[in-house]
């Protein structure tokens, strides 16, 4: 088997006030593969996925990114808030192109690329408007180009949806289907919806809280392309309710 | 639009009732004149003494700006510091919330010792209380970032000063104008205060508030009106130039902004 494009081994997280988010997680996620990380807040989600973008360090065991350590493998990885979080002034583009900028990038190069990614969520018309001025769906694509201007190969999405509307919230999880179908990324998915987690996944990870372990390692086979009628298939339904009853039986 | 100009009909009809009340009140009364002139003499005084008035007007205002645009450029180096190093900021920034109590006018005798009466004197006392609002106003923009943007820029392995260019510094502009809009109203209050103690090196020549304490002395009341008037004046023309620039800087993003106008 190839080298995993993200692999932990038995990583544990102490917080400096003694809480023990994590413990003895391993994981490994191959190249192309979609995994969402379910689980009850306090989990240690989130905290999994800021030590493999590196802006945070285990306390125990190893995590490896291509091979690499986190912090060799930056330039590999991009992440994706729950907020969108843009620079109020700067315009899309100025926000878009922002790590082109800090490495240094030519203008012209940069240009081209943001343009690129701008297509690609379809905010294309809309370079040069300041956040203030889109909508939530917008605002969470710009977030989105933003992060995929440095052409990365594995997203780290960190509930990105979750402050959207539901039907916005669909139709960003078919925009982003598309984009992971099109551009073969690894992406490692955090959420709180069960429906949004089948949706998209081809792997689901169910974490328990306190501390943090993964109970349930779940593949999906729903097949690729994914299209919005497939929420209203059988097999989606059976998917929903097999996860939801597993993480029902965590948070007891 | 026509609401627009009824409110402003209203406003002015306001001011002429209380001049007219203003001058009733001096005639049915017999007040003399050295106590308080009626706004006609206050006219008159502002049409004679017009262009002593206008010299004055502009040593004050010189005087204003000059500290207050010591006070932006220093406060912003002095926060950018404090931003850079939390030791220091945590030794230091007391100090100038200290800075800020010192009462001003205790110490202008003072400066005037060390740096002779004048302009330079009077505006180093502006400097001086202009000083603490930008400093105290910008540290806190400068470190109050979205931390998830912090994370964004150190995962594109952000260098400290492009953290501070392109992160830290636009992050606290909205601070630096509330922090210049503070200090803008208090520079002519400063720049006044100072001329009262150090308002001129020669007799005959200087700012608003020299002017005041000599048209005091003269008992020329109906030209101290028009000083206080021309004061009060220059206290608005700052405030909206800075709105003004405000504005100009802040109109694309600001999102608290626009809510303060809609208030």
């Amino acid at each position: 088997m190839s080298v995993p494009e993200i692999a932990l081994n038995r990583v544990t997280k102490q917080y400096k006030t003694g809480t023990l988010a994590l413990e003895g997680v391993s994981l490994s996620v191959q190249r192309g593969e979609f995994v969402t990380l379910l689980g009850p807040s306090g989990c240690g989600k989130s905290t999994l996925l800021r030590m493999i973008s590196g802006l945070s360090t285990p306390t125990g065991g190893e995590i490896r990114v291509n091979g690499m350590t986190p912090g060799n493998a930056r330039e590999l990885m991009s992440f994706i808030f729950q907020d969108p979080t843009l620079m109020p002034w700067r315009t899309v583009a100025g926000n878009v192109g922002l790590s082109l900028e800090l490495e240094g990038a030519a203008r012209p190069l940069r240009a081209e690329r943001v343009s690129d990614v701008l297509g690609l969520v379809g905010l294309q018309h809309f370079a040069n408007r300041y956040p203030r001025e889109l909508s939530g769906g917008m605002k969470m694509r710009a977030s989105i180009a933003r992060a995929l201007v440095s052409r990365p190969r594995i997203l780290l999405m960190d509930e990105p949806f979750a402050a959207l509307d539901e039907m916005t919230r669909d139709r960003m999880n078919e925009q982003l289907l598309r984009l992971f179908e099109e551009q073969k990324w690894t992406v490692l998915f955090v959420t709180h919806s069960v429906a949004e987690a089948v949706f998209l996944s081809t792997r689901i990870v169910i974490l328990s809280a306190h501390p943090g372990r993964i109970a349930h390692d779940v593949a999906l086979n729903l097949g690729r392309p994914r299209e919005p009628h497939l929420r209203e298939s059988a097999a989606f339904e059976q998917a929903v309710i097999q996860i939801s009853r597993l993480l029902r039986g965590v948070q007891r | 639009m026509q609401g627009r100009v009824w409110v402003i009909t209203k406003s002015f009809l306001v001011l002429v009732c209380v001049l007219a009340l203003w001058q009733s009140i001096v005639i049915l009364n017999h007040i003399p004149p050295y106590l308080v002139p009626g706004p006609g003499l206050v006219l008159t005084a502002l049409r004679d003494r017009f262009p002593a008035l206008v010299q004055s007007l502009g040593i004050t205002t010189l005087e204003a700006w000059g500290g207050l645009a010591a006070a932006i450029i220093v406060g912003v180096m002095v926060a950018m510091l404090f931003a850079q190093w939390r030791t220091l900021r945590q030794l230091m920034l007391p100090y100038t919330v200290l800075l800020q109590t010192v009462p001003i006018v205790a110490v202008a005798p003072l400066l005037i010792n060390w740096i002779g009466a004048g302009l330079f004197a009077v505006a180093t006392v502006t400097f001086i209380i202009c000083l603490p609002p930008i400093i105290a106003n910008t540290t806190q923009g400068l470190i109050s970032i979205d931390e998830n943007l912090i994370h964004l820029f150190l995962m594109h392995k952000a260098t400290r000063t492009q953290v501070l260019f392109k992160l830290r510094f636009p992050n606290a502009l909205p601070n630096l104008f509330t922090g210049i809009r503070i200090s803008a109203g208090i520079s002519v209050v400063g720049a006044i205060t100072g001329e009262l103690f150090a308002g001129s090196p020669r007799v005959g020549e200087g700012g608003l508030g020299y002017a005041i304490i000599y048209a005091n002395n003269q008992m020329e009341t109906s030209y101290m009106f028009a000083l206080v008037l021309a004061a009060t004046f220059l206290g608005f023309g700052f405030f909206f130039l800075v709105m003004f620039m405000e504005w100009l800087v802040l109109r694309h993003w600001h999102e608290s902004k626009r809510a303060a106008e809609a208030e």
